[in-house]
């Protein structure tokens, strides 16, 4: 992947940036919510991005950040997420999920948008950027763990769901405290 | 020959209980008996263990008075049922052939259980853990003829178990988190699936509390290092097994399961069995299993208000866990598995970790000092000239773990060089 910041943005072109992520995450929360948390097609895709997501959003977060607590919640990042992949990639061997297709191998649009603003951001919003995107990340990805623990139909990814859930939940309170609310 | 324990009748209860002269059975001859009899006696201690602390645990979790009153009757029993069975271990053999057979349990029985997976996954998380314990056997029988033992290792095992390294004991050291598997559920995995699980959690713990007993037993140094380093690995295998079963059963789901495994061990057991007075105990616990399984399904009935079948929609036993030689499946899984290792519940090759990976600083660590199981190999080429092997299909199958001319094995200078 490509960690070389882009270059800045400028006041404009920033604060679309921003409103995209802010209306990204939305979308992305209501999908979880509804579709993506039931349909274990659109779960596995979306809960593999997420991961991705995850990974490459705090490898960014580690050259760019100002703060040294940010840098430490993104090395968490980082290995929390490592570790739900490799959870995820072992449930999909089982034959109890051998019905439910294959992961996607790469970040979707909206998440290579993230990605792609948090090395455009200025140095000196980056902090910013980064907790904000990983509130609404979060956020969408608890909806997302919760719905389908709760609704969906493959009895192995509905355990995957259950075990890094709690998980989620302890990041988004990491952000949450890190951001100040 | 299959059999259903649901619908056979068992011993009541309160007919179960026996006298100490009943329990005090007559230990098998140690220099007669068929080393696959000492495993199957070493394997039901591990489970009726195994049944008593998860019945203690649901006493220690559970407030209701009647499930509190069932578990203690049946637990009693369980009790019984684990003297008369390690009651039949001789007090002729000492703690180190007894660890020898401790781990042709491991070996045999992983092997079979590797071999009868039906999840591919899970049957991964067999074959690694199976290559550890192999080399244990090895590192222990090196053991067994420094203390000074009358019997080598092959004594103890026969000729139905090659004694040759494993992956060495020394890379076997991981970070805990390392040691986490993915977990199968109660509505989605193989019936043999779950028997298969709770088998090896079973004697893996059996052994890692066997070696946290007796590890510090010996009076030479050496032999205490040794115990201390392999029974730490035990901890691991215990972490790594129960890390496969399903985290969600209810108590009464989980003493269902318990029971019902016990059923098929003892049946197993019982048709497997060589010896007549032996074959006898197998089949009088498999009559009180019987009952415990059933009386366990009325409590889930009453307490859960769930009918067991939903559990266990088949409970007719058909397939036998058999000790039996595994020589061929173990050369072919040392070749081609030797250099693995885990990173969280995936298995990778040591050489594919990234170089700040976690593994080297537990290595590191752990092993600062060198360790005990290159050294019991160290001091019995030195005392004897090469070490204790017994390999009855040819060379070993990796040239690294075979016997140089200095008899050292191809690893070891590598390893020694790493540490200075």
């Amino acid at each position: 992947m490509n960690t070389q910041p882009h270059e800045e943005e400028g006041g404009l072109k920033g604060a679309m940036n921003k409103m995209g992520d802010a209306v990204g995450g939305m979308v992305g929360k209501a999908a979880a919510s509804t579709a993506g948390g039931h349909s274990t097609p659109q779960f596995l895709n979306n809960a593999v991005i997420g991961n991705m997501y995850e990974i490459e959003a705090a490898q960014v977060a580690l050259e760019r950040c100002q703060s040294e607590e940010i840098r430490g919640f993104a090395r968490k990042m980082i290995e929390d997420h490592t570790t739900a992949g490799h959870q995820m990639k072992s449930a999909l061997r089982m034959h109890e999920a051998k019905d439910v297709g294959d992961p996607p191998m790469e970040l979707d649009d909206r998440r290579r948008g993230m990605v792609d603003h948090l090395q455009e951001a200025k140095a000196e919003d980056f902090d910013k950027r980064y907790l904000d995107q990983q509130l609404a990340a979060h956020d969408e990805t608890a909806t997302l763990l919760r719905t389908y623990m709760e609704n969906g139909d493959n009895p192995q990814l509905r355990s995957w769901a259950m075990g890094s859930l709690p998980v989620v939940e302890r990041h988004l309170e990491m952000a949450r405290r890190l951001k100040g609310h | 020959m299959a059999f259903d324990p649901m619908s056979e009748r068992g011993i009541p209860l309160e007919r179960q209980l026996r006298s100490w002269s009943e329990l005090n059975v007559q230990p098998y001859a140690t220099e007669a008996v068929h080393p696959y009899t000492r495993t199957r006696a070493i394997l039901m201690n591990g489970i009726e263990v195994e049944a008593i602390m998860n019945s203690h645990q649901a006493a220690r979790h559970n407030s209701d008075v009647g499930l509190k009153q069932k578990l203690a009757m049946v637990r009693r029993i369980e009790q019984q049922k684990q003297k008369a069975v390690n009651w039949l271990i001789p007090g002729q053999e000492s703690n180190i052939a007894v660890t020898i057979g401790y781990e042709q349990v491991a070996v045999d029985l992983t092997a079979w259980v590797a071999r009868n997976e039906p999840d591919p996954y899970l049957k991964q998380v067999y074959d690694f853990g199976l290559l550890e314990d192999f080399d244990h056997l090895y590192r222990y029988a090196n053991l067994m003829d420094l203390m000074g033992e009358s019997r080598k290792a092959a004594d103890i095992t026969g000729d139905l178990t090659e004694i040759i390294p494993g992956r060495p004991t020394i890379f076997e050291h991981r970070h805990p988190h390392d040691d986490l598997r993915r977990p199968m559920t109660k509505v989605g995995a193989d019936r043999q699936s779950v028997l298969n699980g709770l088998t090896l959690v079973a004697a893996e713990q059996q052994t890692m509390n066997y070696y946290m007993t007796v590890g510090n037993r010996p009076t030479e140094p050496l032999a205490r290092a040794l115990y201390l380093e392999i029974a730490q690995i035990e901890e691991q295998h215990v972490s790594h097994y129960e890390s496969i079963l399903d985290p969600t059963l209810t108590w009464m789901e989980n003493w269902v399961l318990h029971e019902f495994h016990e059923c098929w061990l003892y049946w197993s057991c019982m048709v497997e069995e060589v010896d007549p007075k032996v074959r006898a105990i197998w089949e009088l616990h498999l009559n009180m299993e019987i009952e415990h399984f059933q009386t366990a399904c009325e409590m889930m009935k009453a307490i859960d208000r769930k009918d067991p079948r939903e559990l266990l929609p088949d409970t007719r036993l058909e397939t036998p866990m058999v000790f039996e030689p595994n020589k061929a499946y173990l050369r072919k899984l040392v070749a081609e598995q030797v250099d693995l290792t885990a990173w969280d519940s995936e298995f990778v090759p040591v050489a594919t970790l990234p170089e700040e990976h976690r593994y080297f600083d537990y290595q590191a660590r752990v092993n600062a000092d060198g360790s005990p199981t290159e050294d019991v190999i160290r001091r019995h080429v030195q005392e004897f000239g090469e070490d204790y092997r017994f390999e009855t299909d040819g060379p070993h199958p990796v040239e690294a773990l075979r016997q140089g001319e200095s008899g050292e094995l191809g690893y070891a200078s590598a390893v020694r060089q790493a540490a200075h």
